[in-house]
């Protein structure tokens, strides 16, 4: 018997070898790269079209008839006018993603490219499962996505960076994306007999007005201040008017040259406290921390909330339920500093889709940077249309069938890549001369002059390019001090500590805790591993 | 005195049959949903009965082509699936019910399978086997890393050991051997229990949506419940677009006639097999 | 074992048994005994390029880090508390309402009730889920209804006390049936005589249930008891991560949804491995006590 025994766990060894095993050493063959022969080289189509797998986040629910996210009008034209077939090997949801590409890299079977965030990326670097972009970047990037990917010294950069080499490079996304704008009920303000908020102690006088003093004038108090949900969206804006970046992920250097996590800061004690109060007297959904983005929405829809810190883009999501339903009208207020503040910045994260990487041994990754030489030029350059670009031509074309435009052009696209081009400008000046077309973005110009639209649709187009987008000051952001490659300990730890900060800023604006329990939250968030991760920031920084 | 109820039966009746609606509330009200007006709903205003009834949001799921996508993988897996873990339940179940002194090798075969019930390689070892098996985004990484069903099978096994052993006695005086007495005496005398462990994997497999998620790698290949676990859950929204897309496919009475259209099945095939569970289950179960 | 000499394995009278077990078992090495080799990874430091078996050797590192995070005292403590009271409070209540089932008359009533108690067992957590959320929300329908009556709405799904409260009941809602049904069937087993013989003896209902019914049933229910203590560090993966949030982490994370997060969320392989394997061990005790003790007082065999 026993010998059987032993026979059976010597088979269980030999199968095990099926999971267990890695690739050899030296499996994947250096590949050299050539540089390009010419300038037109590095817009060119793979005469002999190429295939490289991707994973794809899927987006899109309504795809046009007939399509899906590999068989689509816009994949075929990456095709055509690219010579590059990309191949969904996975297909995921958004938010899905990471796992997906977690156990991708745990079974070492990752795409030849995709778009991941720093943290995916850090593993793939760590693995070892990336080339090095560095030259095959310098070599066939063309002057454009130079100026774009590397705006502002290259600080997009910063997480791609292993021993001063390149080994991926940054998706530009525009800063419009993450910079806050303050929208106000107008109407609010006007029936209360208020103006726009100046500083960010006024933007809580107002919203504590807006809770007691009855706004919307149905004799209830059931309106709130201000918008807040489960994971303190717009926390991060407000903080940023007393000078306490706290997003999460960001660190801020002192002047001893030691780093601290911004969400440490104790000035952050100022806000929480004026948040506290604001919701013990009703001016917060008491429900916030339990009520996801969408689902806390749901109340600036029936008109119940009166200042949400958003986007440019913030009419078309939310807001326009609001016009339907109660009629209501929005302000955009450039976000304020408190009293006695400098000038507001935002503390925004890196202006990135995420980073594309080649996975280490496919043939052609210089294919990755072509892609992005067509992409730029199509939507991240101010001047895109030199009347001889085949794709950003070709992407318009498809852009006005109503079932692609519908779906979103850009999301049946692999990826896509932005610069920081101010539309709010563009826009005006384009209706003031009465213009019917406007370059690179002229699906969204003609929505906003459209007389077609609902009613509620043509006033959310206008907020967003003719008020949001121009308060706006893009050149004034606040990068983290740090935003290089996870440490080791932020790699471990970093979810937990964002927990960590998000359970405890919520107990204190619940009032659940004192304020001064702050002091306890960054002594916990110290101990399990902040202290660690900035010590390693600062020798990561030497 | 003999026509007279009882304040207790009385109290005792309404009781039950309060207890039995109160399983069926929440169904009624998400039908309810799924059949009102989508403003009534926003609004808050639903219970039990639709309001403002109306066909849209069926209408809706009809089109809705990743729908039917994932309820016809759903609709395969449960159809391999049951297949096969009956088939090997029932397979193992026979021998392991056998006395130790007749089938000596009882006990190993046993702690075989009791072992892997409690210890489990983890998430990223299964994941890497799948994978290595090439049998990502297959039907079969749903159907085969759950083909032997330990629990049926014990319930099973409990089953067969209270069957009178007289019987197989009897066979085997007229020379039947093993396979024969199995397939014309056992199986047959079983059907109570094999109904129930029929039903148990069915509910199994409709049920289930980790591993739809963890080992596909198209959201083509979902099946129903990952789909819908992916409908609830995802709410993330980056950019306008994305966030007019969420806006329609997260509102609630699609949702929720989603919702009903997958616990549809359940409901039509647990009346047919639970006449005979209750004999499956109690005897499985509690017998020794 | 037997002194005459039949092997072990006894192949040539018992091919046919090997031969049905043979199937299921080779399934059985594949898919469940190949990735326990997995388990290593809890003592590597887990490199995906070099594979399990290339990685490096670290000892009880990833241990140490584990009982030096401050959540794991919290995921341990959280995952008894919940599994316990989800025991407490799932044993009883099957009891009860099998015993008022069996004194109901009526046939039809009795089945029926039985058939719809059964149902909620066979409902996914997912569907759960997206009805429990809508329902207990504070604009749902059930903070409505305590808004009627003149009561403050309750945060179910946010506050940490409410939320054990959302669990505990919802997975009692689930799963009483089932319970139902077995102790129904143990009832309706009884030998009628002894009740006969009670009602001449003039015991009322009461008393028959008191002395009769109860300690009838009351083998089973020991059993399974017993057989629940197998179950405490199973305090619901699924049911947990389609409810909860971070806002109640402190009172609903557990050993399972920490070890999804670590692991996938943080790409923490190795430590998400190491704290399931510690799961896996006391589990495995714990479930090897449970049977012995079954064994002991009820002559209940699994093995």
């Amino acid at each position: 018997m026993k010998n059987k025994v032993y026979a059976v766990l010597l088979s269980l060894t030999l199968a095990f070898g099926i999971i267990g095993c890695g690739k050899q050493d030296g499996a994947d063959a250096a590949v050299t790269v050539e540089g390009p022969k010419s300038e037109e080289d590095k817009m060119k189509k793979y005469e002999e079209p190429i295939t490289l797998t991707f994973a794809k986040a899927e987006v899109v629910t309504n795809y046009p008839a007939g399509s899906d996210a590999q068989n689509n009008a816009l994949y075929q034209m990456w095709e055509d006018v690219m010579g590059i077939k990309v191949e969904n090997s996975i297909l995921s949801a958004s938010d899905a993603m990471t796992e997906k590409l977690q156990l991708a890299i745990a079974s070492d079977e990752i795409p030849d490219f995709a778009v991941v965030d720093a943290m995916t990326l850090d593993s793939l670097i760590k693995n070892d499962m990336v080339t090095d972009m560095t030259d095959i970047y310098e070599a066939w990037a063309t002057d454009n996505l130079k100026a774009v990917v590397g705006q502002q010294n290259n600080a997009l950069f910063a997480p791609t960076i292993s021993d001063g080499r390149y080994m991926a490079i940054p998706v530009a996304n525009t800063l419009g994306d993450s910079y806050p704008i303050l929208w106000v009920r107008s109407d609010w303000l006007e029936n209360l007999g208020l103006s726009a908020p100046t500083t960010m102690d006024e933007v809580f006088e107002i919203a504590e007005k807006f809770t007691t003093e009855d706004p919307d004038g149905n004799g209830e108090q059931d309106t709130y201040g201000l918008y807040l949900d489960k994971d303190l969206n717009g926390l991060d804006a407000i903080m940023a008017a007393y000078e306490v970046y706290s997003k999460d992920e960001y660190w801020v250097k002192q002047d001893d040259g030691s780093y601290i996590a911004g969400c440490t800061n104790p000035e952050a004690k100022i806000p929480l406290e004026k948040l506290a109060n604001l919701y013990e007297i009703g001016g917060i959904d008491h429900e916030f921390a339990v009520k996801d983005a969408a689902k806390e929405e749901e109340l600036i829809a029936a008109g119940k909330i009166g200042i949400y810190i958003g986007y440019f883009y913030s009419p078309l999501m939310v807001m326009k339920d609001s016009v339907v339903n109660v009629g209501a009208d929005w302000t955009a207020v450039p976000m304020p500093a408190a009293e006695g503040y400098g000038t507001y910045k935002p503390g925004v994260n890196l202006n990135v889709y995420g980073y594309i990487y080649a996975k280490k041994g496919i043939s052609n990754p210089e294919a990755i940077v072509v892609m992005l030489n067509h992409l730029c030029d199509g939507f991240a350059v101010p001047d895109m249309d030199d009347g001889n670009n085949e794709f950003y031509d070709k992407f318009n074309e498809l852009a006005s069938d109503p079932e692609i435009s519908a779906a979103g052009p850009n999301n049946l696209m692999p990826f896509q890549m932005q610069g920081n081009i101010n539309w709010g400008e563009k826009f005006t000046e384009a209706i003031e001369n009465g213009e019917t077309y406007v370059d690179g973005k002229n699906a969204d110009y003609q929505n906003v002059i459209s007389t077609e639209l609902s009613e509620e649709m043509s006033w959310a187009w206008k907020k967003v390019y003719l008020e949001g987008y121009k308060v706006m000051d893009m050149d004034n952001v606040r990068y983290s001090d740090y935003t290089g490659a996870p440490t080791d300990t932020m790699s471990k730890t970093m979810s937990l500590l964002n927990t960590q900060k998000l359970t405890d800023y919520i107990s204190i604006i619940m009032g659940d805790q004192p304020v001064d329990y702050f002091d306890t939250f960054v002594e916990t968030y110290n101990s399990i591993g902040g202290t660690k991760i900035c010590e390693e920031i600062k020798a990561a920084m030497e | 005195m003999q026509k007279k109820i009882s304040l207790f039966t009385v109290i005792n009746t309404v009781f039950l049959a309060s207890l039995a609606l109160l399983c069926l509330l929440p169904i009624i009200h998400i039908v309810a949903i799924s059949f009102s007006d989508q403003a009534a709903v926003s609004a808050n205003q639903i219970g039990l009965i639709p309001k403002g009834f109306t066909l849209a949001s069926y209408k809706m799921v009809a089109k809705r082509g990743a729908f039917w996508t994932a309820f016809g993988i759903s609709v395969k897996r449960v159809i391999f699936g049951v297949l096969i873990n009956t088939v090997i339940t029932v397979l193992m179940a026979y021998p392991l019910s056998k006395s130790e002194k007749e089938f000596p090798a009882r006990k190993l075969y046993v702690w075989i399978l009791i072992f892997v019930m409690i210890f489990d390689g983890g998430l990223v070892p299964n994941y890497l086997l799948v994978n290595k098996l090439g049998l990502f985004d297959t039907i079969w990484a749903l159907v085969l890393p759950t083909a032997v069903p330990i629990y049926n099978i014990i319930l099973t096994m409990n089953f067969m050991k209270q069957l009178p052993s007289t019987i197989e006695e009897a066979a085997m005086v007229d020379g039947a051997g093993y396979f024969a007495r199995f397939i014309h005496l056992i199986v047959p005398l079983s059907k109570p229990v094999i109904a129930t462990i029929t039903l148990f994997s069915f509910v199994g497999h409709w049920n289930s949506w980790f591993d739809g998620k963890i080992y596909n790698n198209q959201t083509s290949n979902y099946p129903l419940q990952t789909y819908l676990q992916n409908i609830i859950s995802s709410s993330d929204m980056t950019n306008a677009a994305e966030a007019m897309e969420n806006a329609l496919s997260n509102v609630k009475t699609l949702q929720a006639a989603q919702l009903a259209l997958t616990l549809l099945p359940i409901l039509l095939i647990y009346p047919f097999l639970q006449k005979y569970f209750v004999k499956g289950i109690t005897v499985g179960a509690v017998k020794g | 074992m037997n002194k005459k000499k039949t092997s072990f394995l006894n192949f040539r009278k018992n091919w046919p048994l090997h031969l049905m077990l043979l199937p299921g078992i080779i399934l059985v090495i594949i898919f469940k005994y190949v990735p326990l080799g997995g388990i290593t990874i809890a003592f590597k430091d887990f490199y995906p390029r070099k594979g399990i078996f290339g990685s490096p050797w670290v000892g009880l590192d990833n241990f140490e880090y584990m009982f030096l995070l401050p959540d794991t005292m919290r995921i341990m403590w959280n995952t008894l508390k919940i599994a316990l009271l989800k025991i407490l409070i799932n044993f009883p209540v099957p009891i009860l309402i099998a015993i008022l089932l069996n004194e109901i008359k009526s046939k039809w009533f009795k089945k029926s009730v039985q058939t719809i108690i059964y149902l909620p067992y066979f409902i996914s957590w997912v569907i759960l889920a997206g009805m429990i959320l809508d329902i207990f929300s504070l604009e749902g329908i059930i903070n409505q209804v305590l808004g009627m009556i003149g009561m403050d709405p309750v945060f179910f799904m946010g506050d940490n006390k409410p939320f054990l409260g959302m669990l505990i009941g919802t997975d009692v809602w689930k799963n009483f049936g089932y319970g139902t049904v077995i102790y129904l069937a143990a009832i309706t087993g009884i030998d009628e005589s002894l009740y006969e013989s009670a009602r001449i003896d003039g015991a009322g209902r009461l008393k028959q249930t008191l002395y009769i019914t109860i300690p009838s049933i009351a083998p089973i229910v020991m059993l399974m008891m017993i057989l629940n203590l197998g179950n405490v560090l199973n305090a619901g993966f699924e049911q947990i991560f389609t409810l909860y949030s971070p806002r109640v982490y402190e009172s609903a994370d557990i050993i399972d949804t920490f070890v999804y997060r670590i692991s996938l969320v943080d790409a923490n392989y190795a430590l998400g491995t190491a704290v399931g394997l510690l799961k896996s061990v006391v589990s495995f005790l714990l479930i090897v006590t449970s049977y012995k003790l079954a064994n002991k007082y009820s002559d209940y065999t699994i093995f």
